[in-house]
């Protein structure tokens, strides 16, 4: 088989390859933080904004590295008819290295998308696998990289003398242009003046999103409902008759939508001594019935246990009576439909 | 530089190892099937398909739009296959996909037809004032 057409040339290989780097190391280090923030790892309270920027990051250097990975490979795509198929030990272990970058970035790159749609075609867990084959494709790239560099380092010089250099400069704006269409086409889900261009975007143009309704959570809010909280209990009207503090705040959540919002409750620093607080949902199993809200973020003047979103009552939807919303958090953490607050430590 | 390359090749290693070993309490067949799923599927399908279309495609502005229709259909699947998918919930998951992938198609081709058009009548601007005689 012959491949003549000048996609092909190292050239191309090299460019899409640093551009697809480029991605995979923003996905990674952004994903890397979204796994410690959900891991007890030191995480900051400013700026409010800093989780939605990281993980809407991750989400669209995600989406922009697919048509950067087809490039890639059809630039390459020769290669895997090289005779013979193995020509020594280390072109062995080469090949290998190559097999296992690209198995895992496709893993990655379709669960990512399946999953930010919350689309599960699949039985295992999603966060932890995506983890997981998340340091197979950084350990696998820096083992490409390592081996690659002479030749990166060659390719990427100005080849301005050959003729064929004009149709390589088009094979590399056409990668270049489908993946703007790839990032336009989804970043309206956090980024907000392209929320009505993004036709792929898994959320609508519309009100606060609901990431779990009260249906789907099986809520029932008892009629004597009080929060609890280590030294003492609150009726809702006894809440809404505290001091009320107005933050504007977004829900950041972890499949990269964002939207920010107003929120008008009781100060967390008003209701709770000092040290770290688990916030407890009515929910009464899933994932993220309860989470740990760190000292620093419980004393935070922006903490809030909201009553109010948007000038109106919280909706059933949105954690009537009462919901966590904390700067700086992903959204499964800010907990909704809250029964108690209780320093642990 | 060899130095360079010798730790970079070890911390990929490294990274490697570790994310294998956190992959192997999880590993069942399905999870094979996926992880190696994208190869198969891209070296037997997606690739050989893009090479018979590049032998018979010879218009630059159509393989663009077909480069672009196929990465749109991709970012689709999992919008429009939603077999295994949570609810559609208010705010999310509640957009008109068919209708959004049908807009970005459109626009893909309006845009290919659009320069083919002006391409068109610049070449035939360009032969009037090439055939034009001067007095």
């Amino acid at each position: 088989m012959r491949f003549r057409a000048p996609a092909h040339h190292t050239g191309v290989t090299s460019r899409v390859g640093l551009w697809l780097g480029i991605a995979f190391g923003l996905c990674f280090v952004t994903g890397l933080l979204s796994h410690g923030v959900q891991h007890d790892w030191p995480w900051p309270t400013r700026p409010v904004d800093l989780y939605r920027v990281t993980q809407g990051v991750h989400v669209i250097s995600g989406v922009a590295a697919i048509p950067l990975l087809l490039a890639k490979l059809w630039s390459v795509y020769p290669k895997l008819f090289e005779r013979p198929l193995v020509r020594s030990v280390p072109h062995a272990l080469e090949r290998g290295s190559i097999f296992v970058l690209v198995a895992a970035s496709f893993f990655e790159l379709a669960t990512g998308l399946f999953n930010a749609a919350q689309n599960y075609p699949w039985s295992f867990y999603f966060p932890t696998a995506h983890y997981a084959v998340a340091w197979i494709v950084a350990g696998a790239m820096l083992v490409h990289i390592a081996v690659k560099i002479p030749l990166i380092r060659r390719s990427l010089e100005p080849a301005s003398t050959e003729k064929t250099v004009l149709s390589r400069r088009a094979f590399l704006r056409t990668t270049a242009l489908t993946t703007g269409v790839a990032v336009v086409a989804t970043a309206g889900v956090t980024v907000p003046w392209l929320r009505k261009v993004s036709v792929l975007a898994w959320r609508s143009d519309g009100d606060l999103p609901v990431n779990r309704t009260a249906k789907a959570a099986g809520i029932e809010v008892p009629a004597d409902w009080r929060l609890r909280t280590n030294s003492k209990t609150y009726s809702l009207d006894e809440l809404r008759a505290l001091p009320q503090t107005t933050v504007e705040l977004p829900i950041a959540c972890v499949e990269g939508w964002s939207q920010n919002a107003t929120w008008t409750g009781v100060r967390v620093s008003e209701l709770v001594g000092r040290g770290d607080v688990r916030v407890e949902s009515l929910e009464e199993d899933g994932l993220y019935r309860a989470s740990t809200l760190p000292e620093a973020f419980a004393q935070d003047p922006l903490t809030v246990l909201a009553l109010r979103l948007n000038g109106e009552e919280l909706s059933p939807d949105h954690g009537y009576p009462c919901r966590l919303i904390a700067p700086n958090r992903p959204g499964v953490l800010q907990t909704k439909w809250v029964t108690s607050l209780e320093v642990t430590a | 530089m060899k130095a360079v390359r010798v730790v970079i090749g070890l911390a990929g290693v490294a990274a490697g190892a570790w994310g294998a070993w956190l992959l192997l309490p999880q590993v069942t067949v399905e999870l094979l099937l996926w992880l190696g799923g994208g190869v198969v599927l891209h070296d037997f399908l997606i690739a050989p398909l893009v090479g018979a279309t590049g032998l018979v495609v010879k218009r630059p502005s159509i393989g663009i739009g077909l480069t672009v229709s196929g990465v749109v259909t991709l970012l689709a699947v999992p919008l429009l296959w939603r077999e295994h998918s949570g609810p559609v919930n208010p705010g999310l998951h509640d957009r008109d996909h068919p209708w959004g992938v049908a807009v970005a198609l459109g626009v893909t081709w309006a845009a290919v037809v659009l320069y083919e058009v002006a391409a068109h009548l610049q070449n035939r601007r360009r032969a009037d004032e090439e055939h034009h005689v001067p007095d």
